[in-house]
């Protein structure tokens, strides 16, 4: 990998390389997420990349996962 | 250690985890969207590595499989990086990018495009074939997705996001407006003199 393409890296990321590498991947997306004002989405690419994706295109948020359980547990309403 | 040199060990795993893939992760959640498929990979790697501790397979084992599956990761955001190029490409053909850097933007522009889908082809072509992997765990095309890959960063940091071509996006867009009251005009004007020679 060249000295040119970490260089690029660092510019996309607003980081150096020891930074991207430091930071755990958790504190990486609570950091994000709070710079972009929103939860962090997951989003399907299959059959672009990917070798068969089970999940089909019901991706779904930790919210509505979150949700459902307290309706179950009759936690709200 | 370098992507040449397969790692054997924890420690050459964990390098080549920490200075490569996390380094290609931390671009593609820079956008604050992370593919499953993605994850799918890297879930794969530490199932293979728990199979040491937990089942007694042989380090050099694990860890074959654990890099094979962390390549195919990275594969996923080379694919995803360069399909988000060719978007952004798109968008620049449709303005006038004629007169950036005095005529040179364009044809630079047109051959790293060239090259790019080139280096693609070839690493697609590459990973599809099996055959050429000395087994199973290996991912050949890699090494020549790379290139690529940074190509595709070149074409978004200093063609799409370069300083003139906010300046010929608004002049593309003034070209439209002016030919759009222009073909007005002209609509009117006959529109006039149809109804003049009808006697109206």
């Amino acid at each position: 990998m060249t000295k040119t393409l970490i260089q690029r890296l660092e510019r996309l990321t607003g980081q150096s390389h020891e930074e991207i590498s430091q930071e755990t991947l958790s504190a990486k997306r609570r950091r994000i997420s709070q710079q972009k004002g929103k939860p962090m989405k997951f989003t399907r690419n299959y059959p672009l990349i990917g070798r068969g994706c089970v999940l089909g295109d019901n991706l779904r948020s930790t919210a509505e996962l979150n949700r459902e359980i307290d309706e179950l547990l009759q936690l709200q309403g | 250690m370098t992507e040449e040199k397969a790692p054997k060990t924890f420690p050459e795993l964990f390098y080549f985890y920490q200075n490569r893939v996390k380094l290609f992760y931390a671009a593609v959640q820079a956008e604050n969207e992370l593919p499953t498929e993605i994850l799918f990979e890297l879930n794969a790697s530490l199932d293979h590595l728990s199979r040491h501790y937990i089942y007694g397979e042989d380090e050099a084992q694990v860890v074959s499989k654990a890099f094979s599956h962390m390549k195919r990761a990275c594969l996923d955001v080379f694919k995803i990086t360069l399909r988000e190029t060719l978007v952004k490409v798109e968008e620049l053909k449709k303005i006038d990018i004629s007169l950036i850097d005095n005529g040179d933007f364009e044809p630079q522009l047109k051959q790293l495009i060239h090259k790019i889908k080139e280096g693609a082809t070839e690493a697609r072509q590459l990973e599809g074939d099996t055959l050429s992997a000395a087994d199973d765990d290996e991912v050949p095309a890699f090494k020549r997705w790379i290139p690529v890959y940074e190509d595709c960063l070149t074409v978004q940091q200093d063609f799409y996001l370069h300083k003139s071509v906010d300046w010929a996006k608004k002049k593309s867009k003034w070209i439209s407006v002016k030919a759009l009251v222009i073909s007005s005009v002209i609509s009117a004007l006959i529109g006039a003199g149809i109804t003049w020679a009808l006697g109206g």
